[in-house]
């Protein structure tokens, strides 16, 4: 039997050996993970992105997200990408979330929020060896050449939400919700009011911002302020607090337009319809870029051939449909012309 | 009357609902001396089991039942930390709101993965919409249900209190839990089914949240609304008639921050927000503590 | 007379851990129980989520400590971590709850921000202004609950929590309004500029580690070596006791608590000059709340340190866990609130057990007689 005589060194050595024990997990860690390299079918280097959502539960949570997320899926499963996702984390801290993907290898980190544009023109210049690529709305690129933007066209998409909602609209008031103000969502509001001027020079147009994206109650508030206004037609761009807007539509017999996804299984009886955005093809020609070696400091422009109209599945009368489809397609071609107006007064900032 | 008025006070009496259920359950649950700080927790989970009960049974009221015992369960969990080993009330209040915003956002997750959709039937919304525009009618007719109830609730808890043998017994035990043994009290229990009852009250503010103020659940739904109740219930020195008032009065600051953000006038909707915690600071200063629990968050140890 | 006990029984090694374990090294005994029972649960979420348990503890453990980036990273999170824990602490020892943590970081890093953007002298003063104006503003923030406590004996446990959310939707209308970048569309400020931030020192390590680290030792020499310090004890042990002996009580108290909300300060200040660089909405992780777990669990400023530590590892793991496993970010709540659940749990479970035994002493006292 072994006296011990101080028993602080048995405590001692017990610390060390949990210490070491949990740096030695950590260090063997990396032989059980998949970090290294794979390699697909093709032979080329397994690709390791990395990405954010501001929101958590993207593929379920707003708009913008879901058609996000079938291009994430396609990264994963179609080019066998290999994706590090982080959810929830909040703008001020994206710049930190992007920077420890690079600094772990990752190549390319991808923004997929318009929000995060900040973050998008600090980051890439303490990082040269990687590509930072946003998918949204950027105002400018940053001076680091390791970066590109796939900027989908929003104002025209915003002439085509505003279209559908001046034609449907049988009060003559149409409702534009946003969550944060982010300026992408500005453009796009301003779209949206030019392009329901267009088509209904009398159509009243009202504007709220809610705060920010997921706070269900406030955003059912705010629609039912308009709601009680006597708008009929609401487009809501508002990530997962687009469920308080359904909500409150449904109860006011307003009809809410989606944003950029197919909303109709959320809400079948409030989606007029879903002003849809391809944001796939973006992913793709993203993904194809990258992996050719093609990618380039420069905008990528996502123009009309992204957006189109989810079915309307029996929502309006089937001549009004088909009014709004052969307008759309006027858009489209260039025949309806819609003037450029950035509508500054409806941007609370 | 004006619509915006009326439309106002119905966002009221919607916002005040889950706060006086809440309200209440903290009270009860501080007279007979333990602090429910866990009440954000519990409306989460209420909140939560309402919504996943709803949508799945389709009944409304199954699933507000279904809310009370979740949260009555968690109110047994607190009561083991905090009434039988005991443990420190205030800590283990904010592990347990922790650990319930984890686990209800995680089990959220894994039903919308498997495809649910978390929109519950709007039963609850109001108890006749069709009412909705006859003129004095129509306004109490656009309350949810469980606001009827919910004011019954509130008498009964008054009563309950102050006019009944039980309410006594259990009120003593706040004031002084050694003497309430002393007397034959069985403390531990008294405690024990207190938080019980403290807890389903907290989860059916939850239940009210999640299925009268909206209609499904999210990350967070109740975003410090407990604390807000927590507010109510020491601005109203623990007095029910009162508590009732202040929820009414939290609710309306509620309703309010979000008008004058919609309209873009007024104050930053941040300092409405404020008013709960402001009002309760200078009542409590203006007012002094106020005849309260005196043992209200001293762990109770026989012998 | 019959000796009840005629042989000394040899201690098994079981004794001897126990002894050691239960002694002046429980809180890390029951520390490292609460990590391994925490880890369990996490890696049945983990399975129930669909992911590999296994990988996901082990993503914890390299998400916080396998790279440079990942333990500045950490190191970052046990700065402010192990501040509001020291802040917790202090104040409790004599009788205070302090939960208006958040808050109180809050507003040092408001004062931190404003100082840093407004101030104008070379740049290295500046920072020292601004860390002893986010002390001050620290300090500020428990005066209405220390008044509401001492003049009206209101309890602190509700004012400190009206307090927190005060002083956070303050920061948020400032954030909002007078303080807003203008070209910003969320509520943010303006980041510090450079002059003004902390250094980093060796190996990445910022200055901000070494100020936590130091105002935890000059804490813990504080509480053991200074009158102050033994009059906190006293105090929070029997104030009557100590009223009788002669200390001033309130004054005492009123002491404690001021240091410690101008520590909680000071975490807001040095994550503002050493990590983040600006308050926004949303800038802010809840150290606070956080704070109140350690500095119960901690018990003295060293055991802040250490539980604090264990808490950033958890903090930044657990984000790591969630974006290379896709097990779900509200895990990482889970990990916040569970762990003091357990230890918690335990702490009380072997107080009571002790004294249901009537066992005073840890030691257990071999008698003998003859």
């Amino acid at each position: 039997m072994i006296i011990v005589r101080n028993k602080t060194w048995i405590v001692t050595v017990v610390l060390l050996l949990v210490a070491l024990l949990g740096l030695a997990v950590a260090g063997c860690g990396s032989t059980t993970t998949t970090a290294d390299p794979a390699t697909t079918t093709t032979g080329a280097a397994k690709v390791k992105a990395g990405m954010m959502f501001s929101i958590t539960n993207p593929p379920k949570a707003g708009g913008w997200d879901r058609a996000d997320w079938v291009g994430v899926q396609y990264l994963k499963n179609d080019l066998g990408w290999e994706i590090a996702v982080a959810e929830g984390v909040p703008y001020p801290q994206t710049a930190g979330t992007a920077a420890g993907y690079a600094e772990k290898g990752y190549n390319p980190v991808i923004f997929p929020d318009a929000g995060q544009s900040e973050a998008f023109k600090s980051v890439p210049a303490q990082y040269p060896k990687t590509w930072f690529v946003m998918m949204s709305a950027v105002d400018a690129l940053p001076d680091a050449p390791n970066a590109a933007a796939w900027v989908p066209d929003f104002y025209k998409y915003g002439n085509m939400v505003g279209i559908i909602a001046a034609k449907a609209t049988k009060s003559g008031k149409i409702g534009l919700i946003g969550g944060v103000p982010v300026p992408a969502l500005v453009i796009l509001f301003s779209g949206a009011i030019e392009g329901a001027k267009a088509v209904n020079p009398n159509v009243e147009v009202t504007v709220s911002w809610v705060g920010d994206w997921v706070d269900l109650p406030k955003h059912k508030e705010v629609t039912n302020l308009q709601v009680q206004k006597g708008v009929d037609v609401i487009f809501a761009d508002s990530g997962p607090g687009t469920t308080g807007v359904f909500e409150a539509a449904e109860a006011g017999n307003a009809k809410v337009i989606g944003f950029a996804a197919d909303w109709y299984d959320d809400a079948p009886n409030a989606i007029l319809t879903s002003a849809l955005i391809d944001a796939a093809k973006m992913y793709k020609q993203m993904a194809e870029a990258f992996s050719n070696g093609t990618l380039k400091k420069q905008i990528y422009p996502c123009g009309f051939d992204f957006f189109r109209a989810a079915p309307f599945r029996g929502s309006v009368s089937a001549e009004v449909e088909k009014d709004i489809t052969d307008t759309i397609a006027k858009l489209g071609s260039g025949e309806l012309k819609i003037p450029e107006v950035t509508h500054e007064e409806i941007n609370p900032q | 009357m004006s619509s915006w008025i009326v439309s106002f006070l119905l966002a009221t009496m919607r916002d005040a609902v889950p706060l006086i259920f809440a309200a209440l359950g903290i009270l009860l649950a501080e007279r007979a001396g333990v602090l429910n700080i866990g009440v954000e927790g519990q409306m989460l989970a209420g909140a939560l089991t309402a919504v996943v009960i709803a949508v799945l049974t389709q009944n409304v009221w199954i699933a507000v039942v279904a809310a009370s015992i979740t949260g009555a369960v968690i109110g047994v969990i607190q009561s083991f930390f905090t009434v039988y080993l005991p443990a420190d009330q205030i800590v283990v209040g904010i592990a347990i709101n922790g650990t319930c915003l984890g686990l209800t956002s995680f089990i959220y997750k894994i039903t919308i993965d498997k495809g649910m959709q978390l929109i519950a039937p709007g039963t609850l919304q109001s108890i006749a919409p069709g009412l909705k525009d006859v003129p004095v009618i129509g306004f109490f007719a656009s309350w949810s249900p469980l606001a009827y109830i919910a004011i019954v609730a509130v008498v009964l808890m008054y009563l309950f209190l102050f006019r009944t043998g039980p309410g006594l017994l259990l009120r003593s035990a706040g004031e002084s839990a050694h003497a309430a043994h002393a007397a034959g009290l069985n403390v531990t229990l008294l405690r024990t089914i207190v938080l019980c009852a403290a807890g389903s009250l907290c989860g059916l503010g939850g239940a009210a949240l999640g299925l009268a103020v909206v209609r499904s659940f999210t990350d967070n739904l109740t975003m410090g609304r407990g604390f807000i109740a927590l507010a109510a219930v020491y601005f109203a020195r623990w007095n029910p008639l009162l508590a009732f008032g202040a929820c009414l009065l939290f609710g309306a600051g509620e309703a309010l921050a979000f008008r004058a953000q919609a309209a873009g006038v007024g104050l930053n909707p941040y300092y409405y927000l404020m008013l709960p915690y402001v009002m309760t600071l200078i009542a409590v200063g203006l007012f002094g503590k106020g005849r309260g629990p005196r043992d209200a968050g001293k762990p109770y140890l026989k012998g | 007379m019959t000796s009840t006990a005629a042989t000394i029984p040899r201690s098994s090694l079981f004794d001897r851990i126990m002894v050691v374990a239960m002694g002046r090294w429980q809180p890390l005994f029951i520390g490292g129980v609460t990590l391994i029972l925490s880890l369990i649960v996490m890696g049945l979420c983990a399975l129930v989520a669909g992911a590999n348990p296994v990988t996901a503890i082990v993503a914890i453990f390299e998400g916080a400590l396998k790279g440079r980036y990942e333990v500045l990273a950490t190191l970052a999170e046990f700065s402010a971590i192990s501040l509001t824990g020291l802040a917790v602490l202090i104040p409790l020892r004599t009788g205070f709850f302090n939960i208006g943590g958040q808050g109180q970081v809050e507003l040092g890093a408001l004062a931190a921000v404003v100082i840093g953007l407004f101030v104008t002298a070379p740049g290295w003063i500046v920072m020292i202004i601004a860390l002893l104006g986010s002390l001050v503003a620290g300090a500020l923030a428990a005066v209405v609950p220390l008044f509401l406590r001492v003049q009206r004996g209101a309890s602190e446990v509700t004012t400190t929590i009206m307090m927190n959310f005060t002083c956070v939707l303050f920061m948020y209308v400032m954030v909002t309004g007078p303080l807003k970048d203008p070209k910003a569309f969320y509520g943010t400020t303006k980041l510090v500029s450079t002059a003004v931030r902390l250094p980093t020192l060796f190996e990445g390590i910022n200055a901000g580690v070494l100020i936590a680290l130091g105002v935890a030792v000059l804490m813990y020499l504080v509480g053991r070596y200074t009158v102050f310090g033994l009059q906190s004890t006293a105090v929070g042990c029997n104030r009557s006791a100590a009223l009788a002996g002669g200390i001033k009580v309130d004054r005492v108290m009123v002491t404690a608590v001021l240091i410690g909300a101008a520590i909680a300060g000071l975490a807001g200040g040095v994550q503002i000059l050493a990590f983040s660089f600006r308050v926004a909405e949303g800038w802010s992780k809840s150290w606070g709340f956080q704070g109140i777990a350690v500095g119960f669990m901690g018990g003295n400023p060293l055991g802040v340190l250490v539980v604090a530590f264990i808490f950033a590892i958890l903090e930044t793991g657990s984000r790591n866990m969630q974006a290379m496993t896709g097990v779900p970010a509200a895990l990482v709540s889970l990990f916040q609130g569970l762990p003091v659940l357990i230890y918690v749990g335990l702490q009380a479970a072997i107080r009571i057990s002790r004294w249901k035994t009537g066992a005073g002493r840890s030691r257990r006292r071999v008698v003998v007689t003859r």
